[in-house]
């Protein structure tokens, strides 16, 4: 896939798969101190971030029409 | 009013005579569905025809009997025949002469026919079948921009998983143009660098359902480069493209959910990793202390011993300059004098006759005390 720009989802799946990384780094006994609390702290900093993306993003929803990108204006009678 | 009295067979005949001579009741056309169907040794078949209200006892007689379809249970017909009366029973039914199958039973035989070909041809083998990814940052939707289907997934997307972009490829999905218009959207959408396509439609009849058991739109999901996710009609309809596509959910609502990963698991597994990592921290904080006290401990041990050592040579140092300032002493004329073994200091620590031993810078002498004076 070649996005111009990240989109949440993409941050998202790095994010996790960064985090998955960290946790298992972490579980390493000969980790020094100071590299013990970085990786803490981007590991915290990732999960806050993955769950603002989760809980505040809206579904961004176009239409291909005629070739082209348009809104997409659900149907009347939409619950 | 008639006051004559008929004979049974009388009365039939004129019955008889009444429908059948009835122009409208001749070569008349029927069409309602097939039950209690027999084929019989002579050759005839036996069925009735009916629909929600009536029902029609026909008769096929073996002259017009066709061998090109064979009455099944439930099949939807449309028959030409005559309404005639049978005496022995007095009962009307239909001489059937001519018997074709509709709706239901020619498109599924056609379904069957495809279906088993394709199948031949292998397109529907699993080697085939692409992963869907896990994460999508953008699905394309094939379907009616007004139907239920597009509303159930895009609720279904804005629930499970709102950060995925979205983007409708309108399409007909129901009767004329269908066929053109979903191998048109679907060349359409493999252009969007989608993560995935869904290919979805809301229930219908299988007539509705058609277009998606076309030969065309079956290759053109084929052929499609991004994995594509089927979800038409209910639980129930399996349509040709369900066989091709990569991944087949039941209904619209079961491909969302296929396409995009749950919101609320991720936020769980987020927030048991958060409490991992603490956990981790914590450990690695109760590991280094414990690390640190053994440092500690061995510290103390080794400071203990390298004391006593000290000391102890202290003390041979101490007990051997003694012993050198005593030697001197003797040797310019002074002596030691012990009662029992004991140094003595005062003539109070003695009493007259008692042994007294002297050691000189040379030798000891061994004395008996005659007198003490203070």
């Amino acid at each position: 896939m070649s996005k111009a720009k990240q989109t949440d989802s993409g941050k998202l799946e790095a994010h996790l798969s960064r985090i998955k990384q960290i946790l298992q780094l972490m579980q390493q006994a000969e980790q020094g101190f100071d590299q013990q609390m970085e990786l803490f702290q981007e590991g915290i900093k990732l999960i806050h971030q993955s769950q603002d993306i989760l809980e505040q993003s809206e579904l961004h929803v176009k239409q291909l029409l005629e070739g082209e990108m348009k809104p997409f204006l659900p149907a009347k009678g939409e619950e | 009013m008639n006051t004559l009295t008929y004979s049974v067979s009388e009365l039939t005949a004129y019955i008889r005579h009444l429908l059948e001579e009835n122009d409208l009741l001749q070569s008349v056309k029927v069409q309602g569905e097939i039950s209690n169907v027999t084929y019989h040794r002579s050759g005839h078949v036996y069925f009735t025809v009916k629909d929600v209200a009536s029902q029609l006892s026909c008769v096929w007689f073996k002259p017009y009997v066709s061998r090109s379809i064979r009455l099944t249970e439930g099949m939807e017909v449309s028959m030409k025949g005559d309404i005639t009366v049978y005496p022995p029973r007095g009962a009307y039914q239909l001489k059937v002469y001519e018997v074709s199958q509709k709706g239901i039973g020619s498109l599924y035989e056609q379904f069957e026919r495809l279906k088993n070909r394709l199948l031949e041809e292998g397109i529907f083998e699993a080697v085939h079948k692409k992963p869907i990814p896990p994460f999508p940052q953008r699905i394309a939707i094939i379907t009616s921009p007004t139907g239920a289907a597009i509303r159930d997934v895009l609720q279904t997307c804005r629930r499970r998983f709102p950060s995925v972009e979205v983007i409708l490829v309108p399409a007909v999905v129901q009767g004329q143009g269908g066929k053109a218009s979903l191998i048109k959207a679907l060349q359409a959408a493999d252009t969007l660098s989608a993560d995935t396509i869904l290919l979805v439609r809301g229930g219908g009849s299988l007539e509705d359902l058609w277009n998606f058991n076309e030969e065309e739109v079956a290759r053109a999901i084929f052929q499609c480069q991004t994995p594509v996710i089927s979800g038409i009609g209910h639980e129930t309809d399996i349509t040709i493209a369900d066989f091709v596509s990569d991944l087949r959910a039941s209904t619209p609502t079961a491909a969302a959910e296929l396409a995009v990963p749950s919101k609320e698991v991720l936020l769980g597994e987020l927030s048991a990793w958060e409490k991992q990592l603490e956990k981790g921290l914590t450990y690695f904080h109760v590991m280094k202390q414990q690390q640190l006290d053994e440092v500690g401990n061995r510290l103390e041990q080794h400071m203990k011993t390298y004391l006593r050592e000290k000391k102890y040579e202290l003390e041979t140092l101490a007990a051997k300059m003694e012993a050198y300032d005593l030697t001197k002493t003797l040797e310019k004329g002074f002596s030691i004098s012990m009662v029992n073994g004991k140094v003595i200091t005062s003539v109070d620590e003695v009493k007259p006759k008692e042994v007294l031993e002297t050691r000189l810078a040379k030798g000891k002498l061994t004395s008996i005390i005659s007198e003490k004076n203070t």
